[in-house]
């Protein structure tokens, strides 16, 4: 989540700020969260790089040209940069590397059923591969996050364990619980649309509330305690 | 190639914008002008805030002073005990607050050590267990280290310098940012809660000023004492203060004195010396103060770093002067409320009596 909203908020803010100069920048997000597969999510997530990536790395190692299995080891090969362009960590190369499993798994499985199942068509299981995807994207962010191996080793083993000890207040679980829940439903409702798309929906009356709101909150939150974004050491 | 910008702008909605900013705007201004007149009420009022940019001017301007600095380093109990005003004119000095709430000296000391601009007096707010190992996240280490960056200056202001000053005299207006509290913060706290009245305000100069006759006592005072303790202290809801009394001084009997070989060191004390000659050499001097501490605060402080161990051996080693209150009649007799700060009614007098035990008047 952290990730998530430092990044595409800053991405917002730059393309905002460019649209005030009269430059146009494509969206750098389209709601990550609500992706059916890791192509999807690859679609949506981090759009520069990854296209980018497709562009410069993947079609000039061969791309879908020469057959399965170089696909796969392109699919693979580009992932594992990607995550290295993250920053000279073990941990970003295990990130991407797990990215690349995911996508060569799903062309795998996608060929495999392809013309038999869409979860487009079916309600309930485009839910459940979207929060599938959701969860499995979730988990990947650990060694993401994470400095080294001893920390992925006590994150991931505290997840694994019932008897481990509450970690957050009763409050902050929940607040964040709620906050995970509605970002993933926002997502899922706006995941074939646009912020300007639903903007443009509304009454007169609610866009001025929104645009109040935001100036509200910018300035609730202003001051205090200064933090980097985290996305800036990349 | 892609290209990732374009000069015609096709996804801003289509929407009438002038009356939506306009009612935006307007809102804004109802919804801060309401968080304002509340706070208002409740007696808050717009406060200088104890930013790192206002940090780093006075240590911009510690270099510039060469030897009519009167520098300041410690913790809260020097930044809410001395009167700036007061200093400047007994000592012939300009005194500069480098005093950061809650932080080790070493770290900013160590910057003025090396600095060969500061060739002025320094006066520390000795506190036993700030000679110690640093911990954890550490805003003297921090600023200080960022201060040799703004040592480099420009002619033109960067965005940076631009945005802190815009920042800052927005916020001095405002009781939202009262004492550097985030606008949500007061709007949770101070506004929707029973958060304390505002008893500190800091001025321009850094020096900050306690009026503990707007807090609740003893709560307040207790408070205090628990977290000088440092220890969890429960008591069931019918409790009374003197009960809490009771159990504080139960407590407080059983502390044992701290290990010195971890707050003080030879190693330690010799590198402290270092720093301080290095000051010394260019022409410079040092004052150790130990500022006052009242009640129960003060017999912790006794009880976890007692003088022979503590604050005698570095007597014993430093060339630097020192002053101890419990040694000057006139600082000896101030009473800190909370039991770790002075009053502001009491600056004034504590400053002028400080400048006299440390032999720093105007010659």
């Amino acid at each position: 989540m952290v990730v998530q909203y430092d990044f595409s908020g800053y991405s917002l803010c730059a393309i905002g700020i460019a649209l005030c100069f009269g430059f146009e920048f494509p969206d750098n997000f389209r709601h990550p969260y609500a992706a059916r597969g890791f192509s999807d999510f690859w679609r949506r997530w981090h759009i520069s790089l990854s296209a980018w990536l497709r562009d410069y790395l993947y079609v000039p190692l061969g791309g879908n040209r020469s057959g399965a299995w170089f696909t796969q080891r392109n699919l693979l090969l580009t992932m594992l940069i990607g995550g290295l362009w993250h920053g000279a960590s073990w941990m970003f190369v295990l990130w991407g590397g797990l990215h690349g499993l995911y996508l060569v798994i799903e062309r795998a499985l996608r060929k495999t059923l392809d013309g038999r199942w869409t979860p487009r068509r079916n309600g309930y299981a485009d839910a459940l591969l979207t929060l599938g995807t959701f969860l499995v994207v979730a988990l990947t962010w650990i060694p993401f996050r994470a400095p080294d191996w001893p920390a992925l080793s006590r994150i991931v083993s505290g997840l694994l364990r019932w008897d481990f000890p509450m970690q957050l207040e009763a409050m902050t679980a929940l607040v964040s619980l709620i906050a995970i829940a509605a970002t993933v439903q926002w997502h899922f409702a706006l995941r074939d649309s646009s912020l300007e798309t639903e903007l443009g929906r509304w009454g007169t009356v609610t866009q001025t509330m929104i645009v109040a709101i935001c100036l509200i909150m910018i300035f609730l939150c202003s001051g205090g305690d200064e933090r980097a974004f985290i996305y800036f050491q990349f | 190639m892609h290209s990732f910008t374009s000069s015609s702008n096709q996804r801003l909605p289509h929407l009438a914008w002038r009356p939506i900013l306009l009612g935006a705007v307007l809102m804004f201004i109802a919804f801060v002008g309401a968080m304002e007149l509340r706070l208002a009420a409740k007696g808050f009022h717009p406060t200088v805030v104890d930013s790192e940019a206002l940090w780093q001017a006075e240590r911009a301007r510690a270099r510039t002073l060469g030897k009519r600095a009167l520098i300041i380093v410690g913790a809260s109990r020097i930044q809410l005990g001395l009167n700036l005003e007061v200093l400047r004119r007994l000592t012939g000095l300009e005194p500069v607050q480098l005093a950061i709430d809650g932080t080790p000296l070493l770290p900013v000391l160590e910057g003025l050590a090396h600095d060969p601009a500061i060739r002025g007096t320094v006066l520390v707010d000795y506190y036993n267990h700030m000679l110690g190992p640093e911990e954890g996240h550490n805003r003297a280490r921090v600023y200080e280290t960022r201060s040799d960056r703004s040592a480099i200056t420009y002619s033109f202001p960067d965005y940076a310098q631009v945005e802190s000053y815009l920042s800052q005299r927005w916020r001095r207006m405002l009781r939202s940012y009262a004492d550097g509290a985030r606008p949500l913060t007061a709007l949770l706290i101070r506004i929707f809660g029973n958060d304390t009245p505002q008893y500190l305000v800091t001025l321009p100069d850094r020096s900050r000023l306690a009026d503990y006759r707007r807090v609740a006592m003893p709560a307040f005072y207790y408070r205090r004492v628990i977290r000088s303790l440092g220890e969890e202290v429960q008591l069931p809801p019918q409790a009374t203060h003197e009960d809490l009394q009771r159990l504080l001084e139960s407590r407080i009997q059983r502390l044992q004195p701290d290990d010195e070989t971890i707050f003080m060191s030879q190693q330690r004390l010799e590198y402290l010396e270092s720093l301080i000659r290095m000051i010394q050499d260019r022409g410079g001097q040092v004052v150790f103060v130990v500022m006052p501490a009242s009640g129960m605060v003060r017999d912790i402080e006794q009880r976890r770093y007692p003088r022979p161990r503590f604050w005698d051996r570095l007597v014993a080693q430093t060339s630097a002067r020192t002053v101890h209150f419990e040694d000057f009649p006139a600082l000896r007799d101030f009473v800190c409320p909370d039991g770790s700060h002075l009053d502001y009614r009491d600056q004034v007098r504590f400053t002028a009596a400080l400048v006299a035990a440390a032999g720093l008047e105007r010659r």
